[in-house]
């Protein structure tokens, strides 16, 4: 298996439908073999721009490159791309193994190259025992890894995933996760990977693109776009955030930069706890004075969060950089 | 695609493939409208016959006129035959309803396994032919008759007969209407807790059909409408058995009359048809009402 | 006993056994066993069933089923199957079915002629209305359709033909209008009855198969064309397979509907002496005092009982075969 690595250019491209705007002067690119995320709230625009690029909507402006040719007006049909979409895509009337040689048998190959082709793609997989079930037939994991070989089997220019995941439960979710990045590394496949889930978005892009109401907010590395969110919205949108006025500026503080003290005199009172591996997060609530309802989140060893069990009361020592501070000062 | 911007209009290419270029835009726009067109001929091809009859009855040669329904009027078998099919209908809703309401009531309380056996008994009727029907009824009667005069099979033939309340058109016509009627009450009744209501009227003291009578009837009323209206549609609008036993109900009449009065029948029939549909398009709205009110 | 009393007796209130408690409250006490399952034991639960009020509920359309429905198809079927060999004497035989195709040949023939290209056409119409109607996507339109079409597809009744023949009869005014007579139509022969049952056949393959139609996903066409294939590709491959068994079966209905169809065809023909089997039927029945004519009136009766139940059963397995791929 081979593919190519093309590049991918959003050049102003807006989209309204009547007189909504969905999209607004996006300019994106995407390098040969880069994994981007596109990331936003339902509504932001960012399956629209998806669809954009795989030819299903027309933009009202701007043009769309792949590879340096414009494909602006190029049928959906014609653009050589693969598509994942959200669930139940696959062809119900025909097996796994025909499902993946659908856009083989479209380019006219001969039966034994389309074979060999889907059995491969199948045995990358890992569903080459499926080969002849029906879709009806397999999980929502699994139906998900067939469409990703059938969309790969035609070697696209570039791969497109509409929320591939967020029909799947958890476990299954980073299962596949995982593979589709495995794969998308081993074939060195452009590819734009559309999710409302944060933490799906950091885990496997390259870069992430934070889409709001069809606008890009930011456009970075995933530690960058975590630990140096480049706007408001971006920080509470990724990862936990505790918010707080810091000498009359909203200041923005991700859990490991905020640590928690006991303290009798202190205005808040550990609500909560949840251990997750390695650190354990803590919630405390404001009780009292100005504080009075504001929420910190904060990470912790094990051992230190022991020191605070619920119902203590506790402050605050910023113990890191804060991720993002608002330039002018707080209403 | 839930989480889909949402689109005022599905744009070009959500079935068909998206054009090559610009040019074959308009083509799809095309496209679109001429997607109207079965939609349009069909319409126009089920209301063409019923405008045409309108202006056949109310438009003799050219000018506006009422006369031929002066037949509602001046005709006294006309008469007896609208109030024959008004009981007929009055006695075929009761019939129904106290029929039907309980046994789905009983089975859904008491026994959820034989929900399936009244649902085939129910849908049952739907595959047998109107007119298979009328010739079993036919059977079923004359072999009464044939038992001779004065025996019980006689006699009971005699009185399912009778023309002032044919209780046989009766019967079959609640036959008829338990396979749309049941499928309504029974979706009417799934979708409230009937058990939970009737349990926690127990517990304040209250028996079970007093339950029933005013807690569950009262939250299933589109079901109950849907099925009054049916059947009054299927009253109104029934030949085949009623003209095979010789009852000369609405439509029954409607066939005698036509030899003879042409126009009258015809006035009559549009009557019918209008209040059929009505009736109909009623019931059917206020089941999908009910459905909706449970979402 | 009251319904608190036996609450209180079982102690049981609010789990899923105190209804059969209610339920046996009318009972005798005997048949309440205590602390049973919900789920409950196959016989028990039959037992209980027929001794509580339900079976009281039962009972009222048990009899209206028993005498307006099961006892006239048993009659129905006992004089079919009854051969007469002389006046006193008859055995039970397939006697009556046997000189059907030879003294109601022509009407069966009618019949099916009727049925068959009355169902063909509408199948066709229907479904491609319901193509159109599933791909305007109008959620309005929609449930217009929905209404319309279940209230029209009952629609076959005497008004339906007084309608047609005043627009198709022989001075009817589209007849007129359009100069049908030149063409040779006539709606008094097979082919006016195929143009008067489409009135409620179409509706019926729209209400049948625009649930098929609008469950094509979306998804389905855009992966066809991601994957390089046009329109033409996805109906082949995919959209027509899918759609086809549901297609069928709509077809089989509608040829069962047709050929069940009398009312409408009654008022149409009159006493026209048009050979079809619903109207030979409702000739032999009341012309038919001879014990001959009943006799195959009945078979024919049966005939159109298991024509019907035939059409009805691979329908909806048909349908259930489509159903299967678009849940």
């Amino acid at each position: 298996m081979t593919a190519k690595s093309n590049s991918v250019v959003y050049d102003g491209v807006s989209k309204a439908f009547g007189t909504h705007t969905v999209l607004d002067n996006l300019s994106l690119e995407l390098a040969p073999g880069e994994l981007i995320t596109v990331l936003g709230p339902s509504g932001c625009g960012k399956t629209t721009a998806l669809r954009i690029l795989a030819g299903f909507e027309r933009p009202t402006a701007g043009r769309v490159l792949i590879a340096g040719r414009d494909v602006t007006n190029l049928a959906p049909n014609k653009r050589g791309i693969g598509m994942v979409f959200q669930a139940y895509s696959l062809f119900p009337n025909l097996t796994v193994i025909d499902n993946v040689e659908y856009g083989l048998r479209i380019r006219r190959l001969t039966r034994t190259e389309r074979r060999r082709r889907a059995g491969e793609l199948l045995e990358m997989c890992g569903l080459a025992a499926f080969a002849d079930r029906f879709p009806h037939q397999l999980s929502g994991g699994q139906q998900q890894r067939v469409a990703l070989a059938r969309a790969l089997a035609v070697e696209p220019s570039v791969l497109l995933l509409d929320e591939p995941l967020s029909a799947l439960d958890a476990t299954v979710r980073t299962q596949i996760r995982d593979e589709i990045q495995r794969l998308q590394q081993e074939l060195g496949i452009t590819t734009m990977f559309v999710t409302h889930d944060q933490a799906e978005a950091l885990a496997i892009a390259d870069r992430v693109a934070v889409l709001n109401t069809g606008v890009i907010e930011q456009l970075d590395a995933p530690e960058v776009v975590y630990q140096r969110p480049a706007s408001e919205f971006v920080a509470r949108f990724v990862g936990s955030v505790t918010e707080l006025t810091i000498d009359g500026k909203r200041t923005f503080i991700r859990p490991e930069d905020l640590t928690l003290e006991p303290d009798e005199a202190g205005e808040y009172t550990v609500t909560g706890q949840s251990y997750t591996g390695e650190r354990t997060i803590i919630r405390a609530t404001g009780t009292s004075g100005a504080a009075d309802g504001t929420e910190l989140i904060s990470s912790a060893f094990l051992s230190q969060a022991q020191a605070l069990p619920p119902g203590t009361r506790v402050s605050w020592q910023l113990t890191g950089t804060p991720a993002f501070v608002t330039e002018t000062a707080a209403a | 695609m839930a989480v889909m911007t949402p689109v005022p209009e599905a744009p070009a290419g959500s079935r068909t493939p998206a054009p090559e270029a610009p040019a074959g835009f308009s083509a799809t726009r095309a496209l679109a409208w001429a997607r109207w067109l079965p939609v349009i001929a069909v319409a126009a091809y089920v209301t063409i016959p019923l405008l045409c009859s309108i202006a056949y009855a109310v438009l003799p040669g050219g000018t506006f006129s009422l006369d031929a329904y002066s037949v509602l009027g001046s005709d006294a078998k006309l008469t007896n035959a609208i109030v024959r099919t008004l009981l007929i209908t009055a006695v075929t809703i009761v019939v129904l309803i106290a029929a039907l309401v309980p046994a789905v009531v009983a089975v859904h309380l008491w026994a959820p396994r034989l929900r399936t056996v009244l649902e085939v008994l129910c849908t049952l009727p739907l595959v047998v032919p109107p007119i298979a029907l009328a010739a079993g009824v036919v059977a079923m009667l004359r072999w009464g008759a044939q038992q001779g005069r004065g025996t019980t099979p006689n006699a009971i033939s005699q009185f399912l007969q009778s023309p002032d309340l044919p209780l046989i058109l009766v019967g079959t016509y609640v036959v008829l209407c338990l396979p749309f009627t049941f499928r309504s009450i029974d979706a009417g009744l799934r979708t409230i807790p009937l058990k939970a209501i009737v349990e926690g009227s127990q517990i304040l003291g209250a028996g079970v059909w007093g339950t029933v009578w005013r807690v569950v009837l009262p939250n299933m009323r589109g079901s109950m409408l849907f099925s009054v209206f049916f059947a009054t549609a299927l009253c109104f609008g029934e030949f085949t058995v009623a003209a095979t036993l010789n009852q000369q109900t609405v439509p029954v009449w409607l066939f005698t009359v036509s030899s003879t009065d042409f126009r009258a029948s015809i006035a009559i029939a549009v009557l019918l048809n209008l209040i059929t549909w009505a009736l109909m398009l009623i019931a059917t709205l206020s089941a999908a009402r009910e459905a909706r009110h449970r979402d | 006993m009251t319904q608190q009393s036996t609450a209180a007796l079982t102690g049981q209130v609010s789990t899923a056994g105190t209804s059969a408690a209610g339920g046996a409250a009318a009972a005798p006490p005997s048949t309440r066993a205590p602390g049973r399952a919900p789920g409950g034991r196959r016989l028990a639960s039959l037992g209980r069933a027929l001794l509580s009020p339900a079976a009281t509920a039962l009972a009222p359309l048990g009899l209206i089923l028993a005498a307006f429905f099961i006892l006239p198809l048993v009659s129905m079927a006992i004089l079919a199957f009854t051969v007469e060999t002389s006046r006193t004497e008859s055995h039970l035989g397939f006697g009556n079915f046997a000189g059907l195709s030879s003294s109601h040949g022509r009407a069966l023939m009618n019949s099916v002629l009727v049925s068959g290209v009355g169902s063909l056409i509408a199948a066709i119409v229907g479904a491609l209305t319901a193509l159109c109607i599933a791909q305007i996507r109008s959620k309005r339109l929609d449930s217009i359709t929905a209404v319309f079409s279940s209230v029209l597809a009952n629609d076959g009744g005497a008004p339906l033909a007084f309608s047609f023949i005043v627009t198709l009869g022989n001075t009817g005014i589209v007849f007129t209008a359009l100069g049908l007579d030149r063409l040779g139509f006539s709606l008094y022969t097979w082919q006016g009855l195929v143009a008067m049952y489409q009135a409620f056949l179409i509706p019926t393959m729209i209400m049948v198969t625009l649930p098929t139609f609008a469950g094509l996903r979306r998804e389905w066409s855009e992966a066809n064309t991601s994957l390089g294939g046009t329109g033409w590709t996805f109906w082949r491959r995919v959209g027509f397979p899918v759609a086809w068994p549901s297609l069928l079966g709509g077809w089989v209905l509608l040829f069962g509907s047709a050929y069940a169809t009398h009312a409408s065809a009654a008022v149409l023909m009159g006493a026209g002496g048009f050979q079809l089997i619903p109207l030979n039927i409702a000739a032999q029945l009341s012309s038919g005092t001879g014990r001959g004519g009943e006799a195959s009136a009945m078979a024919l009766g049966v005939s159109m009982i298991v024509i019907a139940i035939a059409t009805l059963v691979l329908f909806s397995r048909l349908q259930r075969r489509s159903a299967k791929w678009l849940s």
